[in-house]
């Protein structure tokens, strides 16, 4: 096996040791991500923007400062890429929709710009669902993306290509979204670890705008450390934000023990009695129990009893705010222009129905219709008074324990094309994450187990706010006890 | 109470919307049902409970009233509509 083939099989943190320890450099990383997305990402989908040139450049750069003893952080020299929703400044920027074809935008996300302080080596853009709506990548509005494990099924989505490049060796580590749980969920059908933070935790300034009380950018890697690496390096007080927190950000990669001895690990009787939850997935849910067990955690049953209500509020609220952010897309100031010659109306509605996909005037409309006069009292005000209570259900589980582990998704990755058609079976199946955005709490997802026929099954943890270290400690815990992370997809 | 056409029309309206009477009957149907779900809502007790608009209790920060870089007419240069530092529209005023 050449020595490319051994890199790109590395985990995030595998890599950065090999960077620091002088085993590998930075631009034969680069080159060998590079080589993988050559062989493998017409089939795969997974991007939709590569930068060869500035990624080597910035991988030289990385080389230099290693070699003078300045390397910036432990991801200096690592190459990542970036869901096609994070602005990122002269580099086209979509959110896989038509109407923002050709968007160069004119500064960085904040993500951006941290990831790159530290010295990460950018490869490019990352495909997903049009303005990060759905749950299979298969809204984009150019090209569908595939599952490495199974290229007749779906990465999952919103966040498909951040999770089937890291999944495929692609790149080590990716940035998504998660709204709803589009971080989660295809980390969950792709084998990996994916986190959305508190929210606030991380700066959402030159985030494409999807649901503003619910979106959270957040790391996918093979590894709950590579994990850890990207979230220190993005989180923290932002100034341009006004939903950032002003909180200091801890270690997060070297405060990574494995002691969860004490650990008090609720178990949602909703969840687990959830009718739909699959065999194998719920196998994968008690190989996590028994390992957490083991090492001397505490299980405890507990109640979340609106999480029935989920999917009905979650889909009210974030399509009312979507359809507020939505608005600005008129093409008067950015994106794509139709209609000019007819008059400013015409303009806006040619604008729009051509640039904007089903799924998302879907929910465009959905959200407008139920902010409505006459609407707003029964749905949308409605919705927020049952997200208080789902909040509330959560303060009073974390009473009692100090993390919550369920499933992440009720099936195993699904076959492309089998739910695109019916949007409220795709809705449904993202009960399981959509609670975490409505009560604004950490949550990840990691790998679990493997099916009969090898594809991964993930499990979900919810902390308290802020309470990402316990998360990411306790996930360690579980990596290591199930000793899972070194499987990789059929080449 | 069941969406119809014509609520489905009056949405499009609000969004600023164009559709073919395609697309118009396949949302109209497609929100009829996702409407009927969320119904279910109404189930929920929800008496004396406050709605909980954001997950958490801010207060709008402030900075001081003075001038500060930003991105400025920059950002105009990606308009379809730009023309020396100005963006071209349609007449707004008839």
């Amino acid at each position: 096996m050449s020595q490319l083939t051994d890199l790109t099989d590395l985990t995030l943190s595998g890599l950065a040791l090999a960077l620091k320890e002088g085993r590998a450099t930075s631009r034969e990383a680069t080159e060998a991500c590079l080589a993988v997305i050559r062989a493998r990402d017409e089939e795969l989908g997974a991007f939709l923007l590569v930068d060869e040139e500035r990624a080597l450049a910035a991988a030289e750069a990385a080389d230099v400062r290693r070699a003078h003893g300045a390397a910036r952080s432990p991801l200096d020299g690592v190459p990542v890429a970036l869901k096609d929703n994070l602005l990122t400044e002269g580099q086209e920027t979509t959110a896989a929709s038509r109407i923002l074809s050709g968007f160069h935008p004119p500064y960085d996300a904040t993500v951006t710009a941290r990831l790159k302080a530290a010295g990460a080596v950018c490869l490019g853009k990352l495909n997903l669902d049009e303005f990060a709506m759905g749950s299979s990548n298969e809204n984009s509005a150019y090209r569908p993306c595939k599952n490495p494990w199974d290229l007749t099924r779906t990465p999952g989505g919103s966040s498909g290509g951040s999770a089937a490049s890291v999944a495929a060796g692609a790149c080590f580590g990716s940035l998504g979204t998660d709204t709803g749980g589009s971080i989660r969920q295809p980390a969950a059908f792709c084998g990996l670890v994916g986190l959305k933070p508190t929210y606030g935790r991380v700066s959402r300034f030159g985030v494409v705008a999807f649901a503003s009380s619910l979106d959270q950018v957040g790391p996918l890697a093979r590894d709950v450390k590579g994990a850890a690496l990207l979230l220190e390096a993005i989180a923290g007080f932002d100034v341009r934000d006004a939903t950032s927190v002003e909180r200091p950000v801890p270690a997060y990669a070297a405060g990574l023990t494995g002691h969860v001895r004490g650990l008090k690990v609720g178990l949602a009787r909703e969840w687990f009695e959830a009718s739909g939850l699959d065999d194998e997935v719920a196998k994968g849910l008690e190989d996590a129990k028994r390992a957490l067990q083991d090492r001397g955690a505490t299980l405890i049953d507990v109640s979340l009893p609106h999480t029935r209500y989920a999917v009905a509020t979650y889909y009210i609220v974030a399509s009312s705010e979507a359809a507020s952010n939505l608005a600005r897309y008129d093409g008067v100031r950015f994106g794509q222009r139709r209609g000019e010659e007819m008059g400013l109306l015409p303009m806006y509605e040619q604008t729009r129905g051509e640039g904007f996909g089903f799924e998302v005037e879907r929910r465009i409309l959905l959200g407008n219709y139920v902010l409505s006069a006459g609407y707003y009292d029964a749905y949308y005000l409605k919705a927020q008074k049952v997200r208080r209570r789902i909040a509330d259900d959560f303060t009073r589980a974390f009473e009692e324990v100090d993390v919550l582990l369920g499933p992440t998704t009720p099936t195993p990755p699904f076959r492309l094309g089998e739910k695109v058609s019916d949007p409220l079976t795709m809705y449904l199946s993202d009960v399981f994450t959509l609670q975490a955005n409505l009560a604004g709490l950490p949550a990840l997802s990691l790998n679990v187990s493997f099916t009969e026929s090898g594809l991964p099954v993930g499990a979900q943890l919810i902390g308290r706010p802020f309470a990402e270290e316990g998360l990411l400690n306790a996930a360690f815990a579980l990596e290591g006890a199930l000793g899972l992370e070194d499987r990789r997809p059929p080449a | 109470m069941t969406l119809t056409r014509d609520d489905a029309e009056r949405a499009a309206w609000l969004s600023r919307l164009a559709l073919c009477d395609e697309d118009l009957d396949r949302l109209t149907e497609d929100l009829a049902r996702i409407v009927g779900f969320v119904e279910q809502l109404r189930a929920v007790d929800t008496d004396g409970v406050e709605p909980l608009f954001h997950p958490l209790s801010l207060e709008l920060r402030r900075r001081p009233d003075a001038a500060e870089e930003g991105v400025g007419r920059r950002g105009l240069e990606g308009s379809m509509g730009y023309e020396d530092g100005l963006v071209r529209v349609p007449k707004v005023v008839e």
